[in-house]
């Protein structure tokens, strides 16, 4: 039962990402790691996308930031701290 | 009048996080006009996690691992802190207490985080054992109450990041250990991570020698860029030079032609008014000199004609000359429009190039430097 909503859930975010006008490499991207995310996380990503046709946009935006890092540890964590900071303005904007 | 703190301290605030006890202590963060509180601690299953731990990297698990420990200060201070900020996020992305905007913000950030996290298809391919961990901590992970989800997603993970942190430690390692001719890595790293490295290093070259041809084209198209600014300033200025001045002459040559024709008129005109004159002042003349007479005129007449006739003809030589010379003008700007069209193509096809150039750096940095570099 559990694996059938797992797998449900996996092909929803997947046919997000497919009926996106997202470019065939940013696609890849995506659909390569989908089957790896936990449940929590893959129904926060479906939940993004659904909420706002520009979410998947957001969210492929901030995952190539991190890997154009390289994997240079300083500035994943730059990115990671400035997207904090971000969310900290927004939550002192109200 | 009870101050936020004052009610979490009561637990009198309606934190769904803390009723449910996922969430451990609290921290309170005044920000300028929107005070939130974070964690200090976190609570998966029976597991506890303090946020401490994330930032030492005290996960547990991970404590005794080798690779851990081979860790630097400096990159387990680092490492950390990246766990500490992204599980911040991730906390807000579930809180209840945060504005819509500030919400959706963590949100993305959070799943942006998961998927970059997760190995894609082709990384875990080579690696079952990771791919298995990461399916045990998929089932795990849904015992996870609120407020704690992202820190069961740090703590099941936990062991793939911390490899992804190593290799990505490692990248700093790569100058060193393509002088040491790419094997020597003084046992830090074991064996797969340290052909990661060297893989790293070919991927780094290719991406290098990539740029390099990236920056050669793109100098290249700067010089024909500015090779075509220059021709059409040229021509822009010599065809409005060339025009004025062709203009200029032709007109002055008419002027010189049509004053000419006019004195030359005009003195037959004096020419014929003073023979008529002549011959009127005589009382009788005799049939001799009137033929005579007749005769000036009829010369008079013929020069006229000859006059005029030149005058058309130097006119129309003139006018022809200015035509002649404007078409040649036209032709030079014909010839600097197909140079130009000549540099467009160029430039084109070093677009071209550059594209396709981009498009190589992108296949070999998912190809392989992905999985080198980010695990």
């Amino acid at each position: 039962m559990a694996d059938i909503e797992r797998t449900t859930l996996v092909e929803e975010a997947k046919a997000i990402v497919i009926g996106s006008h997202l470019s065939a490499v940013d696609k890849k991207l995506l659909v390569g790691r989908i089957p790896f995310v936990a449940d929590i996380m893959l129904r926060m990503f479906v939940e993004v996308c659904k909420e706002d046709p520009f979410g998947v946009d957001a969210i492929v935006k901030s995952l190539k930031k991190k890997l154009d890092a390289q994997g240079n540890l300083k500035k994943i964590h730059e990115i990671v701290k400035q997207e904090r900071r971000d969310i900290e303005e927004l939550l002192a904007a109200g | 009048m009870k101050t936020e703190m004052e009610k979490f301290n009561n637990g009198e605030d309606n934190n769904e996080a803390v009723a449910s006890g996922d969430v451990l202590g609290q921290q309170e963060f005044e920000r300028s006009s929107s005070p939130y509180r974070l964690p200090e601690s976190y609570k998966v299953g029976e597991l506890e996690i303090s946020v401490e731990a994330l930032r030492t990297l005290e996960l547990p698990g991970l404590e005794k691992d080798p690779a851990v420990l081979a860790l630097s200060e400096e990159v387990r201070g680092e490492l950390g802190a990246t766990f500490a900020d992204m599980a911040e996020t991730a906390y807000l992305a579930e809180s209840g207490e945060v504005s819509p905007d500030a919400k959706k913000a963590a949100r993305v950030a959070t799943a942006a985080n998961a998927l970059f996290a997760s190995p894609d298809e082709e990384e875990s391919a080579v690696d079952e054992a990771t791919e298995r961990q990461i399916k045990e901590a998929r089932t795990d992970s849904k015992e996870v109450g609120t407020g704690a989800r992202f820190v069961n997603w740090v703590n099941t993970k936990g062991k793939a990041i911390v490899r992804a942190a190593l290799v990505a430690a490692s990248i700093s390692a790569i100058p060193q250990a393509a002088l040491a001719g790419g094997r020597d890595f003084g046992g830090i790293f074991d064996r797969a991570v340290a052909q990661r490295v060297e893989g790293g290093v070919r991927v780094k070259r290719s991406v290098e020698h990539i740029n390099v041809q990236q920056e050669r084209i793109r100098i290249d198209i700067e010089r024909l860029e500015r090779e075509k600014d220059i021709l059409l300033q040229r021509a822009e200025g010599r065809a409005g030079l060339g025009e004025v001045q062709n203009q200029t002459e032709s007109n002055a040559r008419l002027i010189q032609l049509d004053s000419r024709y006019r004195a030359d008129k005009m003195s037959l005109d004096a020419k014929r008014m003073e023979l008529e004159s002549r011959h009127a002042a005589k009382p009788n003349p005799s049939a001799a000199e009137a033929a005579r007479h007749r005769s000036q005129l009829m010369q008079i007449d013929a020069q006229e004609i000859r006059l005029d006739g030149n005058y058309q003809a130097q006119r129309a030589r003139a006018e022809g000359r200015s035509a002649v010379q404007s078409g040649r003008i036209g032709n030079e700007m014909l010839d600097v429009g197909a140079r130009i069209q000549r540099i467009d193509i160029e430039i084109q096809h070093r677009a071209t190039e550059l594209r396709r150039l981009n498009a190589e750096r992108t296949n070999v940095l998912i190809e392989g430097g992905f999985r080198v570099f980010r695990r």
